[in-house]
């Protein structure tokens, strides 16, 4: 069998090895680019002072979970117009905490002294991950449309707390008679007014320039110029389109005033006289226990002054907006229930003189008024209507951009959205390349050795440890495929004293006489080209490039060898050569057969066989 | 042909001029195939330079969103002026467009890259991709300077906008315009207290001429309009101040009113139930200090106060109605009504002139500061591919590569089989 030589394996299998690294690295590509995730991360901060407890702007439990609920997820998806899974999105989305570095020291301290770190964490980090269905360019599209969804959501929910108040209905004056349109008017600048104040004048908007201030003077200006203008010409002349209705209606008003004002005054009254029970009863209770402490522990109620009852309890107790709750609250309370009432009884006697001094100009109108005034008081109004809602688009503008300033106020976005892969696959590509290259070289070694035994086992001649005939049949059959010969030798050696030897001296002896030459042909025939034992005493050897010189040269070479060899049992060998060249035969089997016609030449002659035999 | 190898050489040496001329067609095939395919796609930087940016909000402090950058009307504003309105689809060309950050730092980017992939097939007439992305950016450019930065309609403030007003109308509408561009002014010199315009101008110079017109032009007018009584429809106009001491006397009543209302409690307050707490606080220097609990009785005192403070307000406006009302019911000299009338036109024409040319001064001061101030806000900085690029040279080489060795491995093949022939002819 042939040496275990593993330069020889990974040298005859080199392009299987190339093979089996490529298909392994594309296999290992698939596999990878399957299993790739893509890792998109923002980091959003809470600003408002509550954030910090764990709050939102409007006093609720701040949970930033919320970002992973389906209605923010499924309008972010919708706003990028994406159709895919909602529930896999939810999944893959998960929020965590970060301490920035102040945090973090602040928590040491805390945690250094031994007492409870009980501050929430106001900065997050969102973190998406999405399979190898999705790429990195859609992953960071879809993070940044959730935390922008998620934004527009937790301001409207939190922050926004004033509601724009609407524009003007243009069809005001077919509802109302002209001073009942104007009262209106007024009434909706005073609602849009009381927004403005609400928001602070001081916000200006970047789109326009204008600040809330801007327009609440405007504004202000229109109601007491322009609007005023209008009523008292209204007023004043008397312009209706039906004085009857329109007295009806202010009568109406009044009576309703008049009903609701003895409701309030009655309420009023109630309120006073529980106001009354309960000084008593608190007086009575502060003295009671004033008198009470003072026994039990005289210096202690000195130390806490007239009324211990009530101040003991102010850090104690607190209500839903973390305000003390203590006795005087309640006490307050019901004094601002009882000035309230009266407060509204004062607004409704505003309200019912308005409505008489109303009456006052329309009780002696009989009739409609002429079409001219109506049609140019209807004009004036229309204009009127058209101009505030010129300021209240304005105001729309200024509102929406404080709005969205008031959410970047209270929550922030601190990094854009990044997406990183899951999986290196350079990385382990480049390690698959190594992987397959070693086990392609194992396999090429493990083949190889295989092929070694298969070799031996089928086409190795046992006795002459040389090629079997089966052996020089395939290589007959390869240089047949491979064409025609050019300068090609066949040389076939007999060995002649054989079937004497095993006639003299028995089998084995013969056997070992084969074994003998094989060895020596082993090492001076191969140096020439193939040599096998081709059964029946034959030795064929096929010696390309060989001419018949150099064939006969070979013959000498063994025939010397077998001279020196020192054999118990010589072997006589003979052999027929035949050349292409000289035969003019250039296909191997043609060669071969004229061979065996070819003139018998000694390559060596045994001569002392006999003496070797006695030696024995 | 023994092996591979040899076989390779021997078609390298032989057939070198024609692989020579099959990779020098390859490549320039290749090249050409990469410049007629590179106007189909192009890329831009968009960089916002505004102060806010870095921040991630808009000059406006509202939230900003860059994937926000190309919005429906936006797309379809670029794509109508590149005249491609009835070849491309709004819907179709956003999907071709991404935007994703320039760097992939950590914090806020304030540089994204805008890239416009053309599908395959689309149509775009003589409208390179780059032409078509570009006006798209142009678009939204436009839209961020309409939304953000251009025409502070605040400056185009139209002083009087009503018609057939009573005089002193007149004078409360400039006085509100005058206050709110000095407002508007005085905002903007707060960011930048030393900003001068080309001109030589500056905000506080500005600032004074406003209220230079405010307190002697204006109230020079007003004297005269309420001292000697103009108007413009003497009647109506006393009606209105009528209605106005109605409204005003009533608004009084109501004050008054509540004044006693909060007067009454205070007096009923039973001190004894609201002891006061002392809480320690920090004061403005943070320093401690005690504190004490604000109680009803506080509340209630002060509400008298406003009240009191409110009702002698409306009756200070009572008084100067009233007094107004006299004034322009004294008997007048036709001649000298008419006289002051014209001589309060001329001087209201005269400060709408003054105040006209302070504008223009605001408006390129105001120019100047916000290119000075936010840099143009956004630009965009076209990714122009060099001619290496254009043509895909390493792409190109490598499909010549791969070409030549496939036709090598394809002629090596093939001389195999010829010489097998031929010998398997000559016999």
């Amino acid at each position: 069998m042939k040496d275990f030589q593993i330069l020889r394996y990974i040298k005859k299998w080199k392009y299987l090895i190339i093979v089996i690294m490529l298909l392994g690295l594309v296999a290992l590509y698939f596999y990878l680019s399957r299993q790739q995730t893509y890792n998109v991360t923002m980091d959003i901060q809470y600003l408002n002072d509550g954030a910090s407890k764990g709050l939102t702007p409007t006093g609720e439990k701040l949970d930033p979970e919320e970002i992973r609920s389906a209605i923010i997820v499924n309008s972010a998806l919708e706003n990028i117009g994406l159709d895919c899974n909602v529930d896999y999105i939810r999944n893959s989305l998960t929020v965590q905490s970060i301490l920035t570095e102040d945090e973090e020291e602040r928590k040491k301290a805390v945690l250094e002294k031994g007492e409870e770190y009980n501050i929430t964490p106001t900065n997050y980090r969102v973190l998406l991950t999405l399979d190898s269905s999705y790429s990195g360019e859609t992953a960071q599209n879809i993070m940044t449309a959730i935390v922008n969804q998620y934004m527009i959501w937790y301001g409207n929910q939190y922050v926004i707390s004033m509601t724009k108040p609407g524009a003007l209905d243009e069809a005001l004056l077919d509802k109302f008679d002209y001073i009942v349109a104007l009262d209106q008017i007024s009434e909706e600048i005073d609602n849009i007014l009381n927004y403005i104040y609400t928001c602070g004048e001081s916000f200006r908007s970047s789109q326009t320039g204008f600040s809330f201030y801007d327009l609440q003077t405007q504004l202000e200006l229109l109601r007491d110029t322009r609007l005023e203008d209008i009523y008292v010409k209204t007023l004043k002349s008397g312009i209706t389109q039906d004085p009857d209705l329109l007295c009806d209606y202010y009568n109406s008003d009044i009576a309703d005033n008049n009903l609701l004002r003895e409701k309030l005054l009655r309420e009023a009254e109630e309120m006073k006289k529980l106001l009354d029970v309960y000084e008593q009863r608190m007086m009575e209770a502060q003295s009671s226990s004033s008198t009470s402490d003072k026994s039990d522990d005289t210096e202690n109620a000195e130390d806490e002054g007239s009324s211990p009852i009530i101040l003991n309890k102010v850090y104690e107790i607190y209500d839903s907006n973390e305000n003390p709750v203590y006795s005087q609250n309640s006490y307050e309370k019901l004094m601002d229930t009882y000035a309230e009432y009266y407060s509204k009884i004062y607004a409704i006697d505003k309200a019912i003189t308005r409505d008489k001094y109303i009456l006052s100009y329309f009780s002696g109108v009989s009739a409609a008024s002429d079409a001219n005034s109506q049609e140019d008081i209807h004009e004036e109004i229309l204009g009127l209507v058209n101009r505030v809602n010129s300021i209240y688009e304005q105001v729309n503008i200024v509102g929406t951009e404080y709005n969205q300033s008031e959410i970047a106020n209270n929550i922030r976005v601190k990094s854009s959205a990044i997406s990183t892969k899951g999986v290196n696959i350079e990385l382990y590509m480049l390690l698959g390349a190594i992987l397959f290259l070693g086990l392609g070289c194992v396999g090429a070694i493990v083949l190889g050795r295989a092929g070694d035994l298969m070799d031996y086992v089928l086409y190795t001649d046992k006795i002459t440890g040389l090629p079997s005939r089966l052996s020089c049949d395939e290589k007959i059959e390869q240089i047949a495929k491979a064409g025609a010969l050019t300068t090609f030798s066949c040389v076939c050696l007999s060995v002649t004293n054989l079937g004497d030897i095993n006639a003299r001296y028995g089998r084995e002896v013969g056997n070992q006489m084969l074994a003998d030459l094989g060895q020596i042909l082993e090492v001076t025939a191969k140096q020439y080209g193939f040599i096998g034992y081709n059964n029946s005493n034959q030795f064929l050897c096929l010696l390309d490039h060989c001419p018949y010189e150099k064939a006969k040269d070979m013959l000498d070479f063994i025939g010397n060898e077998l001279a020196l060899a020192n054999f118990h049992f010589k072997p006589s060998v003979s052999a027929k050569i035949g050349e292409s060249d000289r035969l003019a035969c250039y296909q191997i089997n043609n060669l071969i057969s004229y061979t065996f016609k070819q003139e018998e030449i000694i390559v060596y002659k045994a001569k002392n066989n006999d003496k070797s035999r006695g030696t024995m | 042909m023994k092996n591979l190898a040899t076989r390779v050489v021997f078609v390298l040496r032989k057939y070198f001029l024609w692989i020579l001329i099959f990779s020098i067609v390859m490549l320039l095939a290749s090249c050409l195939w990469s410049y007629r395919e590179s106007p189909r796609s192009a890329s831009v930087v968009l960089t916002f330079t505004y102060p806010n940016a870095s921040e991630g909000l808009f000059p406006n402090g509202s939230y900003f969103n860059a994937y926000d950058i190309f919005t429906d009307d936006i797309v379809e504003t670029g794509i109508r002026n590149a005249g491609l309105e009835e070849m491309v689809q709004t819907g179709k060309l956003a999907d071709e467009i991404s935007i994703l950050p320039r760097s992939n730092a950590s914090l806020l980017t304030t540089q994204f890259v805008v890239t416009y992939n053309a599908r395959r097939g689309e149509q775009l007439g003589a409208v390179s991709a780059e032409g078509l992305l570009h006006s798209i950016v142009y678009a939204y450019i436009d839209h961020f300077h309409n939304t953000y930065s251009n025409d502070q309609l605040v400056l185009n403030l139209n002083v009087v906008d009503e018609e057939k007003m009573e005089y002193i109308d007149y004078v409360k509408y400039y006085n509100s315009a005058l206050n709110q561009l000095k407002k508007y002014l005085r905002s903007q010199q707060d960011n930048n207290k030393d900003f001068v315009s080309s001109d030589g101008t500056t905000f506080q110079e500005l600032i004074n001429i406003l209220e230079r017109y405010r307190l002697t032009s204006l109230k020079e007018i007003e004297a005269i309009i309420t001292e000697r009584g103009v108007t413009h429809d003497r009647n109506a106009y006393i009606a209105r101040l009528n209605y106005e001491l109605w409204d005003k006397s009533n608004t009084y009543t109501l004050n008054r009113n509540m004044q006693e209302l909060y007067n009454n409690i205070l007096q009923d307050y039973k001190s004894e139930l609201t002891s006061v707490v002392f809480v320690p606080a920090l004061d403005s220097n943070r320093e401690f200090y005690m504190s004490k609990t604000r109680v009803g009785i506080d509340t209630y005192s002060l509400n008298v106060t406003n009240y009191e403070e409110a009702a002698e307000e409306i009756k200070r406006q009572i008084d100067q109605t009233s007094q107004n009302i006299n004034t322009i019911k004294a008997p007048a000299n036709t001649s000298a009504a008419a006289f002051n009338a014209k001589r309060v036109d001329s001087y209201l024409a005269i400060l709408k002139e003054q105040i006209d040319a302070t504008m223009s001064k605001i408006r390129v001061i105001e120019k100047e500061y916000s290119k000075y101030k936010n840099h143009n806000y956004v630009t965009m900085t076209p990714v122009v591919p060099d001619f290496t690029e254009r043509i895909g040279l390493k792409s190109a080489i490598l499909f010549t590569v791969i070409m030549d060795v496939v036709l090598v491995t394809i002629l090596a093949f093939l001389k195999r089989e010829k010489k097998a022939s031929e010998e398997v002819d000559k016999y």
